[in-house]
Parts: C-alpha cells; sequence; structure tokens
C-alpha cells in the first residue's frame, strides 16, 4: 500500500473520530482514547496474523477460537492445577503455535483451501472451551495473573503492558517483512505462487509459516484478554475472524495475496475499534456493530478489487 | 461456379506489435473438409477464432451462404450455424452426457426441463452418429470419459444445435491412433450430410487421409490452397517453410563448445506417453529442442528443473549422477528454467525488479536472515544495464514493464544466481519482433560466455538460427537429433516432426 492510501485511511480515521465525538462529546475523553487504545492493542495482535496469512494468499478464521481456547486452558491450568503463571503463559504460546502449525499441515500437506479448514478449527476450539468451561466462567485468583493484561510499564498509563507488546510485535514482523529474505518471500508466495517455486522458494514451507504466527499471536491475544479480566470467559471474542479479515482488508493488504503492510492492518484495527467503541458510547445495541463491520468489509474488498484492477 | 457455404476475403488480423493475418482469403465447401496448415504463429488459429467469433475486431470480408456478415460473437456465430471445437475441450464435467450435448438448449416448458424428450433427442443425435457414439450411456457424467469421449460429445454437440460449419483446432493432439480412426469414422458421416469441415492440424498423414482440399499459410499469409488429390506432403512442407523472423544468422561457433558434457539424460522416463529421452548438452553449446505440442518438449524442462518427477531414468551433470527431487534441488545443480509461461512462472508481477531479480539469491546475500540491501540494489542495476533492460529504476513494478524487458528480468534472475545450464522454453513467445532479436543475441552471448543453453521452440527459424545441435521431438521421445550446418533446411527439420 503506498502512502497516499495510508493518508487516506488517516484522514478517514479522524473523520470517524470527530463524528463521534460530535455526537458524544465523552468520545473525545482521555479514559475513552485509552479504552480504544487497548482494545485495539489485544485485537491488533491478531491482525498481524490475519494480515501475514492474507498476504500469503491465505486466511485465518480459527483466530477467535484460538484466543478464546488459550484464555480457557490458562485459567484452567491455574485455577485447577495452581501451575504457575508464567509456565502457563509459555504452555498457551507453544498451544497457539501448535495449533498454527496444524492448519498450516493441513492446508498445505492436503492442498485444501485454508478457509474451510480454518473455519473447522476455529469451530472445533470454540467447541473445546466451553466444554471445558461447562459454558460459564473460570476466575483465576492472585495478581500475577493478571500482570499481563492490567500493569503499566514506568507507571504511565499509555505504557500498559498490552500496547507495549503490540507495539514491539509491529516493530518485529515489520523488519522481518522488510529487512529479511523470509519477509520478501512471504510476499513472493502471496504474489505468485508458481513463480516462487520455479525460484526455488519453499511455498509450503513459507506459505505454511503464516498460520503459525497466527496462531502465536492469538494465543497472546487470548492470554491477554483473559488477564485483562481475571476469568476466562467462552464466547469472548467471538467477532474476532471477522473483525481481522475487515482490518486487514481495509487496511491495504489485498485478499489476492501479495500486497500490503502490516502497518496498515494496524490502520484498519484502529478504525474498526473507534467505530466499534463509538456506536457502544452512543448506547446503540451491540448488533450495530455488526452491521457496520459488514459494510465495511464489503467496501474493503469492493476497493481492493478495484485497485487491484487498476494496476493490472 | 460452385457454392461455397463460407467464404472469408482479405482478412486482417492485428495484434499489438503484430500483424497476425495479412490480407488472406478461404472458403469452404458444403461437405468438405478443408484443411488448414501452416508452421506456428502463421495464423491458422487466428482465422478459425474469427471465423468462429472470438476474434472479432478483424478487418475483410467474410460471406455465409453468399451473404457477407459480420462475425461479432461466438453466439452470433453459432446462430450463423458455425461452432468451434477447441484444442482444450471444455464441458461440464458434474453433468451427464445428455446435459452436456443439449445444454442452452433443453427441451422444456417454462424453465422446466422435459428429461423424457431430452433422451430421446440425445439418442436420435447418437443413433445418427452410430459407431462409438451408441456405446456412451446418457447417465454417464461428462466428466468420468476420457478426451477422445470428451471431444465426441463436443461434436454432437455441434450437431444437436444443427451446425452446417464445424472448426476443428488440433483435434487429434491428444488422441491414440484408435481414437483418431473413430474421429475420421465421424468426420466422414459429418461430410455426408453436407456438414463442411474446417481441420486445422499439424499432422500432415492424416489430413492427405482424411481431407479434400488444403491451404498453406505463412507468416499470417495466404499462400496457396490445393486439392488433395493433386498434391503430396512434401510439396506441402515445402510450401508451409521458408519464414524468417530474425537479423541474427547461424554461425558456426564450435570452436567455443568445449567437448565434455554438461547435461547428460539416460533412459529417462516420465509417463506413459514420454517412455525414453537420451539427451546430452555440451559445455557452452546451444542445444535447440523442436517439436509439436504435446511431444514432450515442456514435460522434459519441468523435470529437467525438478518441478515434476521421473519414473526411471538418469541425469548426470558435470559428471555427477542427481536426482533432482524440487526445483531447488535443480538450481543447487546449477539449472535455471525461463518458463514458457512467464507472466504464471517466471515473474512476481506485483513485485518490484530488484526483488525479482534476487529471488533466487536471497540467502545468498543474507546475514542471519537480513538482506544486505546494498547488495541487493547493486546486482539488480548491473543485470539492468548489462541486459539493458529499459525500466525507470530497479523499484519499477514488473507488471508495468513489455513483454521483452519482463523476459530479460527472468534471465537476469538467474545470471544472477550464476546458473550453468540455462532451460529456454519458449523464451520469444508473446514477444514483440526488436526485441526477439535482442534475446536472440543474448542467448548467443551468454553461450560464448561458456553458459550451457537448451532452447526450446516451436518457431524453426529461430531454432535454426541459435542451435548448435537440434533435437526433433516427436511422441515422447527425441526422434532425431542433428548438427546444425548452413545446408539444413526446414524442412530437413520438419520431416521428422510432422509425419
Amino acid at each position: 500500500m503506498n502512502v497516499v492510501n495510508k493518508i487516506k485511511l488517516l484522514i478517514f480515521l479522524l473523520f470517524i473520530i470527530l463524528v463521534f465525538s460530535l455526537l458524544n462529546p465523552n468520545y473525545f475523553s482521555l479514559n475513552n482514547l485509552f479504552g480504544i487504545l487497548i482494545s485495539i492493542s489485544v485485537a491488533g495482535l491478531v491482525c498481524l496474523g490475519q494480515g501475514l496469512c492474507i498476504i500469503t494468499g491465505g486466511f485465518d478464521f480459527s483466530v477467535n477460537g484460538v484466543a478464546l481456547v488459550s484464555g480457557v486452558v490458562a485459567a484452567y491450568l491455574i485455577s485447577k492445577f495452581n501451575v504457575n503463571v508464567w509456565v502457563v503463559l509459555l504452555i498457551i504460546l507453544v498451544l497457539g503455535t501448535f495449533i498454527g502449525f496444524l492448519n498450516a499441515l493441513i492446508i498445505t500437506k492436503g492442498n485444501i483451501n485454508p478457509l474451510i479448514i480454518t473455519l473447522s478449527m476455529g469451530s472445533i476450539l470454540t467447541g473445546l472451551s466451553f466444554f471445558m468451561t461447562h459454558g460459564s466462567y473460570i476466575n483465576v485468583k492472585g495478581e500475577v495473573f493478571r500482570i499481563l493484561g492490567t500493569y503499566r510499564l514506568f507507571n504511565i498509563k499509555v505504557f500498559q503492558i498490552p500496547v507495549v507488546i503490540l507495539a514491539i510485535m509491529v516493530l518485529i514482523l515489520l523488519i522481518i517483512l522488510t529487512q529479511t529474505s523470509y519477509g520478501r518471500f512471504i510476499y513472493a508466495v502471496g504474489g505468485n505462487k508458481i513463480a516462487a517455486k520455479f525460484s526455488g522458494i519453499k511455498v509450503n514451507l513459507i506459505s505454511g509459516s503464516a498460520y503459525l504466527w497466527s496462531g502465536f499471536l492469538s494465543a497472546l491475544a487470548g492470554y491477554i484478554t483473559a488477564s485483562r479480566i481475571g476469568s476466562a470467559q467462552p464466547g469472548i471474542g467471538s467477532t474476532l475472524a471477522l473483525f481481522s479479515v475487515t482490518a486487514v482488508i481495509l487496511g491495504g493488504i489485498s485478499f489476492k495475496g501479495g500486497r500490503g503492510s502490516i502497518l496498515g492492518a494496524i490502520i484498519g484495527i484502529t478504525i474498526i475499534q473507534c467505530l466499534n467503541i463509538g456506536i457502544r458510547s452512543l448506547g446503540l445495541a451491540i448488533y450495530y456493530q455488526e452491521l457496520s463491520i459488514g459494510m465495511v468489509l464489503i467496501l474493503a474488498v469492493y476497493f481492493d478489487s478495484l485497485s487491484s484492477r487498476r494496476s493490472s | 461456379m460452385e457454392e461455397y457455404i463460407l467464404e472469408a476475403k482479405n482478412i486482417v488480423e492485428e495484434f499489438p506489435g503484430v500483424i497476425a493475418l495479412d490480407k488472406v482469403n478461404f472458403n469452404l465447401k458444403k461437405g468438405e473438409i478443408h484443411a488448414l496448415v501452416g508452421e506456428n504463429g502463421a495464423g491458422k488459429s487466428t482465422l478459425i477464432k474469427i471465423i468462429c467469433g472470438i476474434y472479432p475486431n478483424y478487418a475483410g470480408e467474410i460471406y455465409v451462404n453468399g451473404v457477407e456478415k459480420r462475425i461479432k460473437s461466438v453466439s452470433y456465430a453459432r446462430n450463423l450455424g458455425i461452432a468451434y471445437v477447441p484444442q482444450e475441450i471444455d464441458l461440464m464435467n458434474h453433468l451427464n452426457i445428455e446435459e452436456n450435448i443439449f445444454i442452452g438448449k433443453y427441451p422444456g416448458r417454462l424453465g422446466f426441463i422435459n428429461w423424457k424428450e431430452l433422451k430421446n433427442n440425445t439418442n436420435k443425435v447418437k443413433e445418427q452418429y452410430g459407431g462409438i457414439a451408441l456405446s456412451l450411456e446418457n447417465n454417464n457424467l461428462v466428466g468420468d470419459l476420457s478426451i477422445a469421449e470428451k471431444q465426441l460429445i463436443e461434436i454432437l454437440r455441434v450437431l444437436a444445435l444443427d451446425m452446417q460449419i464445424i472448426c476443428l483446432d488440433e483435434p487429434t493432439s491428444s488422441l491414440t491412433s484408435e481414437e483418431t480412426d473413430n474421429l475420421f469414422e465421424l468426420l466422414s458421416k459429418l461430410k455426408r450430410n453436407g456438414i463442411g469441415t474446417i481441420y486445422v492440424s499439424h499432422k500432415l498423414n492424416e489430413i492427405f487421409k482424411i481431407s479434400d482440399r488444403i491451404t498453406v499459410f505463412k507468416d499470417g499469409k495466404f499462400v496457396k490452397t490445393l486439392a488433395i488429390n493433386e498434391t503430396h506432403p512434401d510439396e506441402i512442407t515445402k510450401l508451409m517453410v521458408g519464414r524468417d523472423l530474425s537479423s541474427l544468422r547461424w554461425e558456426k561457433r564450435s570452436n567455443k563448445i568445449k567437448e565434455e558434457f554438461a547435461l547428460e539424460v539416460r533412459g529417462l522416463k516420465i509417463n506413459e506417453k514420454i517412455k525414453e529421452i537420451n539427451f546430452n548438452l555440451k559445455k557452452g553449446e546451444i542445444h535447440g529442442l523442436f517439436g509439436l505440442v504435446g511431444s514432450g518438449r515442456t514435460e522434459f524442462a519441468r523435470v529437467l528443473f525438478g518441478i515434476d518427477k521421473a519414473k526411471d531414468g538418469k541425469i548426470i551433470i558435470f559428471g555427477k549422477e542427481v536426482k533432482i527431487k524440487s526445483s531447488n534441488a535443480a538450481i543447487t545443480y546449477g539449472l535455471g528454467l525461463i518458463p514458457e509461461d512467464r507472466h504464471n512462472q517466471g515473474l512476481v508481477l506485483a513485485m518490484d525488479i530488484k526483488n525479482n531479480i534476487n529471488f533466487v539469491i536471497y540467502k545468498m546475500i543474507s546475514r542471519f536472515g537480513f538482506i544486505g540491501r546494498v547488495l541487493e540494489s547493486k546486482k539488480a542495476e548491473k543485470f539492468l544495464k548489462i541486459l539493458n533492460i529499459k525500466a525507470p529504476s530497479i523499484r519499477t513494478i514488473v507488471n508495468n514493464l513489455s513483454g521483452g524487458n519482463q523476459q530479460k528480468i527472468v534471465i537476469a534472475k538467474w545470471l544472477n544466481a550464476d546458473s550453468k545450464i540455462l532451460i529456454f522454453d519458449e523464451p520469444t513467445k508473446g514477444i514483440d519482433v526488436g526485441s526477439k532479436d535482442e534475446i536472440y543475441k543474448l542467448i548467443r552471448s551468454l553461450a560464448d560466455e561458456g553458459k550451457s543453453i537448451i532452447f526450446i521452440s516451436s518457431e524453426l527459424p529461430e531454432i535454426m538460427n541459435l542451435s548448435d545441435r537440434i533435437s526433433i521431438f516427436k511422441d515422447g521421445t527425441i526422434i532425431a537429433s542433428l548438427e546444425n550446418s548452413k545446408n539444413i533446411t526446414e524442412y530437413d527439420i520438419l520431416k521428422h516432426a510432422i509425419k
């Protein structure tokens, strides 16, 4: 995505903030903006993984399932078996990456549409989470569990741990995508699988790795969510898959693969969370969110298709 | 004065940079099989595509039953009774035979299909043409049929729609000889029913078996129309050849060719059709591979480059026997492939020149995974200059370049990887005349520098102007191999390939 498009998106973002601020003066309060920032930081992690998958020409619709099962497993291990919180975090990250590995294995070895596989995987994980919690909450006692979700660095409010984590992940992925050969191969595989193969690039390895990232980042997001509220709740984050895809495409990552920047995905999720929280701040029912996201997704895909038609 | 059901006069078709047809004439009588021959690029397919409405922007006149018609679309051609059976059959694989034959013309009312009538109609068409048509079960899914049977369905479909002219493009290229006989039996029935057939093919022996007249095209120009009983295959072959596309002339390069082999292939078996290939390539040599589409050349290249796997046989590269399991392995052994389909196989169009040139060597110019940015740009700049690639900068997106420059990027990719053996598969396809010349010169200078080159092409003139040795593929094997010289004529090569 070029600079002009990014500026257009930022203007669109400012416009949304302006509209909601006019409709509800509280919208532009520090507290509210801070809430938006936190919600961006959790969903943003998922969007990074989703962005990688879409750049390689795939999709990951299991992100909500991974996030959910991660929160549940973490809460379960800590509250039932008293496992050390940091060990649990490690287990969760390995678990998420492993689920991503399963996705990648089935998609690349079986040559099956990623949409179907990840959607099914998401459904299985969601089902498992309900099974483990019997549909209710698992509360986690103790302050240590809450560090990742609620502590702040240098006691500055903006430096909440989730925000810091997102910033670090964005930086890491930005460096990987722009500075390393692995990053270049990700774009090559997404842009033209066959030509990449004909250039000696290990196509399955590269496109599969995106699902590992996505699993890892979704697990991290799921853990942070549970850590923020101090409990695991099945049913939370069910819209994450659709929101992340919308944010990524809105941010200029082409759903045909091979084009776009991870920064765009972050701008995309910012717009979406501003919209979501704006709708909520007006006291409108939750289904207005889904309604608006659906419309945004259709518009984003439409503009994506327009721009790729123009460039070919 | 005989009556023509189709008459094409002064047909001109221009594509960007090329005149594909230059004022050609063609006519067809009722109940006649009229063969259309010529080398690749002679304009045969272009003409039948115009007649069938696929290329509507032609100049010239077409008369159907003596009335001038402007054939503006495929459906318009169909309404005039002109049908096209393409080389690649395209049917609805998940529908059964009757549903396919009558598609678009189902009997019934208000959108409801009268299945009984559909069955009767299908049986009627089958009975009318008998032979192997009768052995087909109406309820079979078309996807389960063989290529020959699918072709039969395609032809029956044409009959069901009451066509008077049928255009066949290379109909026997993927048929066995028995299937070919069946097809010819069917074609003679069509003939008896007064249907005119335009038959495009490379296979002269088949043409002489089945046709009434034969027309030769060369370089987009009409050469001659002859009655089949007044000519013989040799005369036709001579009429087809003698084109020239390049200013580059063949020259003796034997002082630059080493005696040792860069590549040796022994008893290579790829599939049931391509059973045994024996081949060798000397260091510094340009070895031309000629053959018709489907003769096995491209499959051979794919196996050499590790895209497909061989079933049996030996591949020896620079004296060492190797197993090429992937394109990655092929690259390590020093091979580079400039593929036939540049856009899908050679380039990532959405990325820039710098990326495309460096894909193969990114791992080598990276430290701990981080790309050496200066080196990356330097390499790209270097090849932009050496190969005279016309582009604003190394950051230009490859999609925005001309075909010739895109091809040079693919070549640059392998030069950058320092590949020792380069396989060019139809490197000048879809490239304008000026750039073609540049590519030829480039290939020769690469060979002069010591690269060993396999040059695959269906264009005889370029094979003859460039190759040191020429091998001819036919039916999945190399049937002849000859040292190139000034005395070799196109006829010498073509006679192996088309007989």
